[in-house]
């Protein structure tokens, strides 16, 4: 009931929403938010790739952080050491991201639930391991240094504002597709297969193969993610590919909400502000941020956003402010 | 409804833009440094160190009434922690100096944007790579990688050894300590027989220790830091290697001496001049400074000083001069730091130049032997 309220919905809002973000630095100028910004950017794609497998196709993955890592080490390498353009670079790493994505995906989608967490798993741990032993190609654990920033013609984005004009219409894009996506044919079938496997299987759907297909999508977004934040920060290690980084964007949808592609951009949000916030906090910013955690879990269970809608929504249905 | 979210959010966002703009009198110095994990106490001295120095500045009236504010963060030894908070510094807090990244492996990927920014840095690592090639904006006060191999090569070279095994960890410290020796062994006439690398957080390195057995090397010498040193020394006890083992700088510290117990005993390390200063002749200019330093940690702090806080301490120093001297335009704080000339401080006489950013020399060094659960200066 509540999908098909979404779906006009979802498309109405994308474009404001995009003219908001692209005007912003326009209203606000240059300065810190757009750092922070940024990287709510970059969370947000691999939470929107996470939530399609997770949220929308109930698959649970613990391994995108080592396409994440994938997509950072591609891209890094094929600019650093092979001299190719970071634009060029990103698209060929989503290529590699792309065909491992499909071999590893064939492979562990026929295990179900813990087991194909478990198989994930173990999966970012092997990445992990050949990073840090494949020192002569990858650095080993001292990562890369010097990627060079992303650029157009001889014009290097390699200031906040800049990088801000790259990874926000990237996002923007994989956005409106990931909510094109759920409302086509496809979506549905993905949803069907999270709510019952049997009863599509039943329709004549070849389950499995929507499965590896939404898990290569999936584990695209999360490398474009990686991609990017390489040419940003300009520099990469080891710990891109590490399960606490893999359990920190299972964390974000979480916080944000399972179900919902708003969620996990909002889940995003949140979590970067938070971290950001709570830096002042110093000594305490770990307690704080578990704090923060578990007071959203046990007043939102659902997460974020869906938490916010039931109770926008409960508001709405008693106008006359009646108390409970 | 939507609407309604997408404005909270907004909203969200706006009040932590309005905490940005805040003109103060006084001076902000950026510190990020490590305080927690393994390394906690490297960052932790560093901060002590600078509450102590700054607080002193401070009850004195400030540099020009102007007083110092001091801003820590906690890089977590992750090098993409390092470069956003680097950035914070920056941008959001607008500090007018840095003094900070403790740990070389998260000080590299920084330098870009502190040149970018130009904001005059002192760092807290020791990484030869950090000032070389020479960054215009950045300095170092610990002594760096080169010359304390150099060091630590003549001292060899005098007691007549020729073959060396060296075993370095995996990293940003153990990669720069071991270029170094490499590349510095045959102007000492030693012959680097083994040369094999292993991880900082490896619980277990024998197997690599019993192939150096196998070699003919007549010393061995181990650079590594955080716990890497103590697995390297209960192992190499374990292995019944007699040959004579000497360790990087990163191993002068009571808390390695307590960790390893009786088979840290023999270990030589070449450093800045720091334990056992009590010992030094009244003539070395730089007891006096050491020893107060050491005397008013211990006495502020309750507990004893190490050589991190030291680092910390030189930095300060050289930086308070260099504010109290040109004050705080980037470009002449920058210059008046490059000019910093004779300066006694704990790591030795620092003199910095457009072409050495380091600004120490071998002569600063001293040669430590580790004695019962003591570091002994030694010839």
């Amino acid at each position: 009931m509540f999908d098909t309220y979404m779906k006009d919905m979802n498309r109405l809002v994308w474009l404001p929403v995009s003219a908001g973000v692209l005007a912003l630095p326009l209203l606000l100028g240059d300065g810190y938010y757009l750092n922070v910004l940024n990287f709510i950017a970059l969370y947000s794609m691999i939470a929107i790739g996470l939530c399609l497998l997770i949220g929308y196709c109930g698959q649970l993955s613990i391994s995108h952080s080592a396409f994440f890592a994938i997509g950072a080490y591609s891209s890094a390498i094929l600019s650093l050491r092979f001299g190719f353009h970071p634009f060029v670079a990103i698209l060929i790493s989503q290529l590699i991201s792309a065909v491992l994505a499909l071999g590893i995906g064939s492979v562990v989608l026929r295990l179900k639930g813990h087991y194909l967490a478990i198989a994930t798993l173990s999966f970012t741990i092997i990445v992990e391991v050949i990073i840090v032993e494949a020192a002569w190609v990858t650095g080993g654990l001292q990562g890369l240094s010097g990627i060079p920033p992303l650029s157009l013609g001889s014009m290097e984005l390699d200031t906040d504002l800049g990088v801000y004009y790259v990874v926000w219409p990237v996002l923007l894009l994989l956005l409106l597709f990931a909510l094109n996506l759920i409302d086509s044919r496809f979506g549905r079938v993905i949803k069907g297969i999270r709510e019952n496997e049997d009863v599509m299987r039943l329709f004549g759907v070849g389950v499995y193969g929507y499965k590896v297909k939404v898990f290569v999508l999936s584990s695209v977004y999360a490398s474009i993610a990686g991609s990017l934040y390489a040419h940003f920060i300009g520099f990469v290690s080891p710990s891109a590919a590490s399960l606490s980084f893999a359990i920190d964007i299972i964390m974000v949808l979480a916080f944000g909400g399972f179900n919902l592609i708003w969620g996990a951009m909002l889940g995003a949000a949140a979590i970067t502000y938070l971290t950001e916030y709570l830096t002042d906090f110093a000594d305490f910013k770990r307690v704080a941020f578990g704090v923060a955690l578990v007071v959203v879990m046990i007043i939102f269970p659902s997460g974020l956003l869906p938490g916010l809608q039931r109770w926008l929504k409960a508001g709405r249905r008693a106008p006359t402010g009646a108390q409970r | 409804m939507r609407k309604k979210i997408t404005l909270l959010t907004a909203l969200v966002f706006s009040t932590s833009l309005a905490g940005a703009v805040h003109a103060a009198e006084a001076i902000k110095i950026g510190a990020p440094i490590l305080l927690s994990g393994p390394g906690a106490f490297v960052g932790g001295a560093q901060k002590k160190t600078f509450e102590m120095l700054s607080e002193e500045v401070n009850k004195a009236g400030g540099i020009n009434g102007r007083k110092l504010e001091f801003i820590y963060y906690d890089t977590e030894a992750k090098p993409d922690v390092a470069v956003r908070l680097v950035k914070r510094l920056i941008k959001k807090d607008g500090v007018e100096a840095i003094l900070g990244i403790s740990a070389s492996w998260t000080a590299l990927p920084v330098l870009p944007i502190i040149e970018k920014a130009k904001v005059p840095t002192i760092a807290l690592a020791s990484a030869s790579s950090i000032v070389n090639p020479v960054k215009k904006w950045v300095f170092k006060s610990p002594a760096g990688d080169r010359i304390v191999a150099s060091k630590m090569l003549a001292h060899m070279k005098s007691k007549g050894l020729k073959k060396l095994a060296l075993v370095s960890s995996q990293d940003g410290f153990g990669s720069g300590g071991h270029d170094a020796v490499v590349s510095l062994a045959s102007d000492y006439g030693i012959e680097v027989v083994f040369d094999d690398q292993y991880k900082m957080d490896d619980t277990d390195i024998t197997p690599m220790l019993s192939r150096i057995k196998k070699t003919d090397a007549d010393s061995v010498l181990n650079w590594s830091s955080r716990r890497a040193p103590v697995v390297m020394a209960m192992n190499y006890r374990q292995m019944g290697i007699k040959l004579p083992l000497f360790h990087s700088h990163a191993s002068l510290s009571r808390g390695f001496l307590k960790a390893a117990g009786e088979n840290a005993n023999g270990i030589v390390v070449s450093a800045a001049k720091f334990y056992g200063s009590e010992n030094l002749p009244q003539s070395d200019s730089q007891k006096k400074v050491i020893q107060q330093y050491r005397d008013s940690y211990q006495a502020k702090w309750g507990e004893p000083a190490n050589q991190f806080g030291a680092a910390a301490f030189d930095a300060f120093n050289v930086l308070v001069a260099a504010i109290r001297k040109a004050g705080t335009d980037n470009e002449k704080l920058r210059a008046a730091i490059e000019d910093t000339k004779g300066h006694v401080g704990i790591g030795g006489n620092y003199t910095y130049s457009a072409t050495d950013h380091a600004g120490l020399t071998r002569s600063s060094l001293v040669m430590y032997q580790a004695v019962d659960g003591n570091w002994k200066m030694i010839k």
